[in-house]
């Protein structure tokens, strides 16, 4: 389970003070798979970027199996971020190796070195994501969908807990989408790894999640199921992501 | 002309082998040093800079000034501010052992920010997603940063390779010799414009291999399109 509990994440520059996220409080629970929606912007990314510690919060702290992880640094943090794998918008991949090798790159990162059995394991994800013929190939030769599929391989490879998908399926069409979410969904079900999905787009969070939470102006403005919050919108924002308002106003 | 162009070589041949060979090793033997130094300057510059994945803004700052001064040196007047350096750890301020400390001074700091820049073309989404994986800094550098740079890298081998060859010549006015020497002692000190000409020839050749050898091998080893 992971506790989001006040969680502020400010930029200083010379224009002022920008709040990315201003007191967020968010429960994720196991197993699930929540949407975090919210316009360009609104600050889903940055708060999913502090869940893994790529951003450090300003304020505030993320409790990971009643751990807070906020203040880890080092070792601790590289062992904590396995157990978070992330997935990109843009892939995400290693241009100069070939799919095996990305998908072995937990393992490098972990230990220093990729044994026979870990090339065996991920030869085994790679045939999960349907690709296992494309081993030996770069990814410049795969399509975007293809690329995503290697992401979410190597994803798997670090054996995680949570996935992190931030805008996985913003660069793909509609085809690739639906393979990467029906994937997602499977691997859900399968191994119980809990999603987090950060999308602007309804229909994703439709597809796929259970819970979703509503971000506008680095806030959470409205959270719930996704039947209830699909059902009856309160917030402005979410009414405007689901097409309720009249888009000519 | 068969004739003019034997009686040249027997002539001059000998010179001119003995020249290309100095320039070669004045060249390659600084270079490879200067890479030495430049790689792991490049590196600190990359990791410490505002926004990367150590960032040491006093570090950072303290480097690229150190970097700017050093290149803001012309050659020529680096070369002559550091002879009683060079002469200190050389034993020798002349010749080609001379042209070492000048040629790797100033070649390291140039090397540093082409590294730097080749560091920095990688896209920042493959480093995050490095990150998010556990990798400790040095694995970053090691396994993911310098391998998806190294077709940028090649491609700056060529022009540090071509720029230390210019600056050879300029070390002939240490008594270092070299092609760059030879064209100016006998094509401006004695007006043997023949033998200036064959003495930039040969540069041009020089250039022209490098280039090419650099370029094929920074397509061999470039993956990021998709006929490779």
């Amino acid at each position: 389970m992971i506790e989001i509990k006040h969680l502020t994440k400010t930029y200083e520059s010379a224009a002022g003070t920008a709040h990315a996220l201003d007191d967020v409080s968010l429960t994720i629970a196991d197993r699930d798979i929540m949407g975090i929606i919210g316009m360009s912007g609104a600050g889903k990314s940055t708060l999913v970027r502090c869940i893994n510690l790529l951003e450090q919060p300003t304020s505030g702290s993320i409790v990971v199996d009643g751990q807070d992880v906020t203040g880890l640094t080092g070792a601790a943090l590289r062992t904590y971020r396995r157990r978070v794998a992330m997935i990109f918008q843009n892939f995400g991949l290693l241009s100069q190796k070939t799919v095996l090798a990305n998908v072995c790159f937990p393992y490098k990162a972990a230990t220093g070195k990729v044994t026979a059995a870990n090339r065996e394991r991920a030869l085994e994800l790679l045939d999960m994501v349907g690709l296992k013929d494309k081993a030996s190939s770069y990814p410049s030769q795969l399509s975007g969908g293809q690329q995503q599929r290697v992401a979410i391989a190597r994803a798997l490879a670090c054996d995680p807990e949570y996935i992190l998908c931030d805008e996985a399926t913003s660069a793909l069409d509609p085809a690739s989408t639906n393979t990467i979410l029906k994937l997602l969904r499977d691997i859900n079900r399968q191994t119980g790894v809990t999603i987090i999905v950060i999308t602007h787009s309804m229909g994703v969070v439709e597809k796929i999640c259970r819970n979703v939470a509503v971000v506008e102006h680095g806030r959470v403005v409205e959270q719930g199921s996704v039947a209830d919050v699909f059902a009856n919108p309160r917030s402005h924002a979410a009414q405007v992501l689901l097409e309720r308002v009249d888009w000519d106003a | 002309m068969l004739d003019t162009v034997g009686a040249f070589i027997a002539e001059y041949g000998e010179l001119l082998l003995e020249g290309t060979g100095s320039t070669i090793i004045m060249v390659l033997v600084p270079t490879a040093l200067s890479y030495i130094i430049g790689l792991a300057l490049g590196v600190v510059l990359y990791l410490t800079a505002p926004g990367s994945l150590r960032p040491l803004p006093v570090l950072n700052a303290v480097l690229g000034w150190v970097v700017n001064i050093l290149r803001s040196f012309p050659f020529i007047v680096l070369m002559v501010f550091i002879i009683p350096f060079t002469r200190l750890i050389m034993g020798t301020g002349s010749g080609i052992l001379g042209t070492i400390p000048p040629l790797v001074l100033s070649a390291s700091p140039f090397i540093a920010r082409m590294i730097e820049q080749s560091l920095a073309e990688v896209p920042r989404e493959s480093v995050e997603a490095v990150e998010a994986c556990g990798a400790s800094v040095p694995r970053i550098v090691f396994s993911a940063l310098l391998p998806e740079a190294l077709p940028s890298i090649v491609r700056g081998v060529a022009v540090v390779l071509i720029s230390v060859l210019g600056y050879t010549a300029i070390a002939g006015a240490v008594g270092a010799g070299g092609l760059g020497d030879i064209a100016i002692r006998y094509g401006y000190y004695r007006y043997q414009s023949d033998v200036m000409l064959a003495a930039v020839i040969i540069l041009v050749v020089l250039v022209q291999i490098i280039q090419s050898a650099c370029d094929i091998l920074a397509r061999k080893v470039d993956h990021r399109s998709a006929r490779s």
